[in-house]
């Protein structure tokens, strides 16, 4: 307090241009013969000044690349993510609008752009069966090579999406979400994380009593940065090109995984 | 999303010197952003259009910080300094370069505990108003207004 009556909040808000009409006219006025009084208000608009300044030379630094790569990835993965969400007419179809299965799914992806850095996009594989002895001609061999086609069909039908499971040969397997692609068929995406480090999130549907790989995004865990935003892009675009359905519920996933059990 | 997203990377230098300030740490920073715009972009429909973008990721990183101190009870010790002249004197003259000068000015900054250090900050570099800043820190509007006039007058003082 000074002895002007006037409080340091009540000038400094007077400084800072803060302070209501009624209180603005009596500091003007007040201040007119009052050199403590003015010395008060420039003291604050200079200390205001000076602190913008200073913080602005000692905080002020580019963002890190990866920093802002890892934002981008995010973002990426939400708008990806919004466009899985049901749009009405596909709503529809499977009654199974935001469910448990899709929050999880979201939270992967976040997971995922902000761990991995994608190394390889493999398009589109349709009819790359997952049938023993049968290796896929890309870079997902580097996933799939690792385990037994039997062993994956299986936990294709068993696993309940965000449960994980270890692999035979090492790595683990994740079942993300479940889903109906355009035909109906039953659709599952799923990640398998290589005992060395390489990870694939995939998309694989049940048709003709096996289940087909349909996408498949190959990425490793290295220490070189965020997955560009492009490659989930690529998930993105698979999703709204072939026609899936909303995210299966729990229940309706539990449904359907038994109704493939029942044709194997 | 879009514009969302464009505005949000827009942002990111002014995130990242409010998690500086806080984290005092470039790691922690770094951490500090990531885990604000995770939350952000998950919660990004809850943003209400035509209010400020930035106050509401402040108040987002304000409260993810304070989670993570109260997890892992890091906090740094605060300190009530009152005046730093050692900081602007050397040998009993002033300094009157202006960069030296700011850069005392910094350190004085520094001291400051962070309750008046997060003021200043929002109000007299992000260039919120006493009524934002009250609503970033959760706190009345007469908080926030003797906490800055604390701050600033030990910069005032030291500037003498």
């Amino acid at each position: 307090m000074s002895t002007s009556g006037f409080s340091d909040e009540q000038l400094m808000a007077y400084a800072d241009g803060q302070t209501d009409k009624e209180t603005a006219t009596k500091v003007a006025l007040a201040s007119q013969n009052n050199s403590d009084l003015l010395k008060r208000i420039s003291d604050f608009k200079r200390s205001g000044i000076v602190a913008k300044q200073a913080m602005a030379l000692q905080l002020s630094e580019p963002v890190p690349a990866k920093l802002e790569a890892g934002i981008l990835a995010l973002l990426a993965a939400q708008k990806s993510a919004d466009q899985v969400e049901p749009a009405p007419e596909i709503a529809s179809k499977t009654s199974a609008p935001k469910t448990a299965s899709n929050d999880n799914k979201r939270q992967t992806w976040f997971q995922m752009a902000a761990a991995a850095s994608v190394a390889l996009v493999i398009g589109a594989l349709a009819g790359s069966q997952l049938l023993p002895n049968r290796a896929v001609e890309t870079p997902t061999q580097i996933a799939f090579g690792q385990l037994g086609n039997v062993e994956l069909a299986g936990l294709l039908t068993n696993a309940p999406s965000g449960e994980e499971r270890p692999l035979a040969q090492g790595g683990r397997f994740k079942a993300i979400a479940t889903f109906n692609d355009a035909d109906d068929a039953l659709c599952r995406e799923f990640e398998i994380d290589g005992a060395t480090g390489q990870t694939v999130v995939s998309v694989a549907c049940h048709t003709s009593k096996a289940w087909e790989l349909r996408f498949a995004v190959a990425s490793s865990q290295t220490d070189q940065g965020y997955a560009p935003a492009s490659s989930l892009e690529l998930l993105e675009n698979y999703y709204s090109t072939s026609g899936a359905s909303a995210v299966l519920s729990v229940e309706a996933e539990k449904a359907a995984l038994e109704a493939v059990k029942s044709t194997e | 999303m879009e514009e969302f997203g464009t505005r949000l990377v827009a942002l990111l230098p002014n995130l990242r010197r409010f998690a500086l300030s806080l984290t005092r740490s470039r790691e922690s920073a770094d951490d500090l952003v990531q885990i604000t715009c995770e939350k952000a972009i998950g919660a990004y429909t809850s943003f209400e259009k035509g209010t400020r973008l930035d106050a509401w990721l402040f108040r987002i990183m304000r409260n993810a910080w304070i989670d993570i101190i109260r997890r892992n009870k890091t906090q740094g010790e605060t300190v009530e300094i009152d005046e730093h002249p050692e900081l602007l004197v050397t040998d009993g003259v002033a300094i009157v370069d202006n960069a030296l000068m700011l850069k005392a000015v910094g350190g004085i900054i520094d001291s400051l505990p962070v309750e008046q250090r997060e003021v200043l900050l929002l109000v007299c570099l992000e260039d919120l108003s006493y009524k934002q800043a009250a609503e970033v820190l959760e706190v009345p509007i007469g908080t926030v207004m003797s906490r800055l006039a604390r701050a600033r007058t030990t910069i005032s003082k030291a500037l003498e």
